[in-house]
């Protein structure tokens, strides 16, 4: 448990780049992180700011794992002790996505053909919760993100951006990961169900959860982060408490 | 074998006498897996993977990739050159190396296998009742009316009517046939479930139909699955962690979603980015 002490990082990111070699296009490289370092603290939000193509969504992959980085580390403390994301096994990392990490991103990836409320009840049965149970926390969730009662029991796939956008969310948040990574999941939003969306979002990091986010918009950003990370081309170019980013986060 | 299902290595398959330069004069830099030495066949070389309890693995690649041959020897189809499979409801013991009656027992008991065309799976002219009971009788069996009771349970949940269980799979569409397959595949409740190629062939909707089917009864059973497909949707929709084949060899392996949004090998760039 000492992972969990607060002077201890949730996650450290070392050195991290990430490098695409398009093998179509004659080898070409794509450099999309260089030498990225930041950590990331018990139950804090990291909002993650830059332009776009500077590496954002990069990032939060990487930690995933959806992009095999090139080099450097992604130390994560786990409750089972200390992994290093960019390297673990296969089996590993699908098992700390099952229990520990969590993502989010800007489209819903969509389970063909499965009703709404059970895409959101599905990583509570995967960890054996009865199917019933699941059900009525995942209609819960959905409530609590403002989806309509009558959409609970339809295809996400023929919902309305924003409509898909609260599935995707309402899936990750019922999970209680221990580390949520967030790439602009409000950003098909009205403003209305945005607050909704950033108030369950809020209530899970009370809980403890540490978070990565990217947003569109500094509003959420400011209602959300504890600190700022800027990327500026692939580097990290400021680190340090939301309060203190001002100018950098506008310009960026 | 902690925490496994099954654990593959090396699995190498040769057809033809074989030479000392096989190996090396054949895969996926030589464009080929024909030896031009000796004109044997390597049909796979040194392949590898583990697959835990619940856990669906997918091996993706194109014709003569070599990932039928892969399922053909998880099955006793096919006799490998080189290679273990050490499988734990075998107390951990290498398959491959099993004399001929723990293999049909294994057969019989612990693994279960799709393939891609019904003849293959099926006795056609035997009712689809039979086509399981058959199953059942080897892993004996020997109560007609529980036999009768269990077949048709699992029939229905693979979605064959009770009413044509006494009908014989000739009769039947394509996916119908595929459907009977995966309940005689179930029947003994394996350790291991393999589907080679479980819906190639079938029209669009018939197919989302059976991989949901196989979607739910995986996650229902909890079996350790390997599904063979050159098919990306298959394995998207599927599993969760891949091999992606080539000439016989494993060219890449990883997260099924890592594989599908950053592909490494050349190979597997051009399969990601032809899918329709």
């Amino acid at each position: 448990m000492n992972a969990l002490r607060r002077n201890m990082p949730h996650l450290r990111v070392e050195s991290l780049s990430k490098l695409f070699t398009l093998h179509m296009l004659g080898g070409r490289h794509m450099k999309a992180l260089s030498g990225v370092s930041f950590e990331a603290h018990p139950g804090e939000f990291l909002g993650v700011v830059g332009r776009s193509g500077s590496g954002k969504s990069s990032l939060l992959r990487c930690v995933y794992r959806r992009y095999l980085p090139t080099a450097g580390s992604i130390l994560y403390a786990s409750k089972d002790g200390e992994v290093d994301l960019a390297t673990a096994d296969d089996r590993a990392v699908l098992r700390l996505r099952e229990e520990e990490l969590g993502y989010v991103s800007q489209f819903l990836q969509a389970i063909p053909r499965t009703r709404a409320r059970e895409v959101v009840a599905e990583p509570l049965v995967r960890r054996g919760l009865a199917a019933e149970e699941a059900r009525k926390r995942a209609d819960a969730m959905m409530e609590d993100l403002g989806l309509p009662t009558s959409l609970q029991d339809a295809y996400p796939a023929t919902m309305s951006g924003g409509e898909q956008q609260r599935v995707n969310l309402a899936r990750a948040l019922i999970a209680r990961p221990r580390l949520l990574l967030l790439d602009e999941p409000t950003s098909a939003l009205d403003p209305e169900t945005r607050t909704l969306a950033i108030g369950a979002i809020k209530s899970l990091k009370d809980a403890g959860t540490t978070m990565i986010g990217v947003f569109h918009d500094a509003e959420t950003l400011d209602a959300l982060a504890d600190r700022v990370l800027v990327l500026e081309d692939g580097r990290a170019r400021w680190c340090g408490p939301a309060g203190e980013a001002g100018g950098l986060v506008r310009s960026a | 074998m902690k925490d496994l299902v099954l654990e593959v290595e090396g699995l190498t398959k040769v057809y033809g006498r074989g030479c000392e330069r096989c190996l090396e004069s054949t895969g996926p830099e030589r464009e080929n897996n024909t030896c031009p030495h000796c004109g044997s066949v390597v049909a796979c070389a040194d392949v590898s993977f583990e697959v835990g309890p619940g856990e669906v693995l997918g091996v993706v690649g194109e014709s003569g990739s070599g990932k039928s041959t892969v399922a053909g020897c998880l099955a006793f189809d096919v006799e490998p050159s080189v290679g273990e499979a050490r499988f734990a409801p075998f107390g951990g013991r290498d398959i491959f190396s099993a004399d001929a009656a723990e293999k049909r027992r294994l057969r019989n008991f612990e693994i279960g296998i799709v393939y891609q065309t019904p003849q293959q799976g099926l006795d056609l002219d035997v009712t689809a009742g039979g086509n399981v009971a058959e199953r059942l009788l080897a892993a004996e069996w020997r109560h007609v009316g529980g036999m009768r009771g269990r077949a048709s349970e699992l029939l229905s949940r693979t979605e064959i009517p009770v009413a044509r269980m006494d009908e014989a799979p000739r009769y039947f569409s394509g996916g119908m046939r595929q459907r009977v397959q995966l309940a005689k595949a179930l029947a003994n409740r394996p350790a291991l479930l393999v589907l080679d190629e479980p819906t190639t062939g079938l029209d669009v909707s018939v197919q989302a139909r059976i991989l949901d089917l196989i979607r739910e009864i995986q996650r229902e059973s909890r079996v350790a699955t390997v599904v063979i497909s050159h098919d990306l949707g298959v394995v998207r929709l599927l599993t969760e962690r891949a091999l992606v084949m080539r000439h016989g060899r494993v060219v890449e392996a990883g997260l099924t979603d890592q594989i599908l949004e950053d592909p490494q090998d050349p190979y597997t760039q051009l399969l990601v980015n032809s899918a329709l």
